[in-house]
């Protein structure tokens, strides 16, 4: 089977960390699923990423079926020393580890194996395997972190 | 009670790792207390001094005090090094903070070296992570990191 849309997988600085779960408020009426990548809002919610999401603020670690804006909800804060793991969605994918560094999203919980010059900013760590349903399981980091960027 | 100043509080990535302590020349002989907030004067032999109400770039939060007149120019002193990947902790300059939006603001600034600003969101160069608890005296206190680091930044 695919990915529950992005799974933490290792530290890339080679410590035992695991990401930091916050208490986040999320856009108002948003459904998310745990395991889905968001991004941030000008009002400072996190929302739902585009195919196009350059910025990641965190992944969803629990779902939200429709937010309010006076909740928070679990979520793990991207860092960009984190390597996730997501499944694409095709069997094969031409993006280089380490080189390719624009990757883009189909949706929240699927990486798009097409978009490898796209104007996305995961960077492939690996591309070596498959999941059950045949897709590349790809193991990325996130270049672009709402907490740390500028 | 406020915080003493900017506090290490943990690390955004998750680890266990905790600042980096290194002895700096201070510049002047001016009063340096445990949790100021400091950045490296290129102009002053690299020594450090307090930033201001206008803060981008920081090398260290002090982890030792000096009265005012006591030691010389240049005495080295504790120093914690920040990076990027920390988070810390201090009290703002009052109860709210409307402006300061979590993740979202990036040039958050300082109002003085102990203190952050809970109105400037335009001149400095802090992200806030956490706004939503306040100190002993009702003034925010605030979770940020900092985006320009001088061990880190180009």
């Amino acid at each position: 089977m695919a990915t529950k849309g992005f799974e933490f997988a290792y530290d890339l600085g080679g410590g035992q960390a695991t990401p930091v779960i916050l208490d986040w408020p999320i856009a108002p009426y948003l459904a998310l699923s745990q395991g889905d990548a968001v991004t941030i809002t000008s009002l400072g919610y996190g929302t739902a990423v585009g195919t196009a999401t350059q910025e990641v603020l965190g992944v969803m670690q629990e779902a939200v079926t429709s937010a309010t804006s006076s909740a928070k909800y679990k979520m793990a804060v991207a860092s960009r020393n984190h390597v996730y793991r997501c499944s694409m969605d095709a069997a094969t994918t031409t993006a280089i580890v380490g080189s390719t560094k624009s990757l883009q999203f189909v949706d929240g919980n699927t990486i798009d194996t097409h978009f490898t010059a796209g104007t996305g900013s995961m960077c492939l760590v690996d591309g070596s395997q498959l999941d059950d349903d045949g897709n590349v399981l790809a193991y990325i980091t996130f270049l672009d972190t709402s907490l740390g960027n500028t | 009670m406020s915080s003493r100043g900017f506090e290490f509080a943990y690390m955004l990535d998750g680890s266990n790792a905790t600042p980096v302590i290194r002895d700096f020349p201070v510049h002047g002989t001016g009063a340096y207390a445990v949790g100021d907030l400091v950045v490296i004067n290129g102009s002053a032999d690299g020594e450090v001094t307090r930033v201001t109400s206008t803060t981008t770039e920081v090398t260290g939060v002090m982890q030792e005090t000096r009265a005012a007149s006591v030691g010389a120019d240049a005495d080295k002193m504790k120093l914690a090094i920040i990076t990027r990947g920390q988070v810390w902790r201090c009290s703002m300059d009052a109860s709210t903070c409307a402006t300061v939006i979590p993740g979202y603001v990036k040039s958050l600034d300082t109002a003085d070296h102990n203190t952050i600003s809970a109105t400037d969101v335009t001149g400095g160069a802090m992200t806030a992570v956490d706004v939503s608890t306040l100190d002993d005296d009702g003034n925010v206190m605030a979770y940020v990191v900092f985006l320009d680091t001088t061990f880190g930044n180009t």
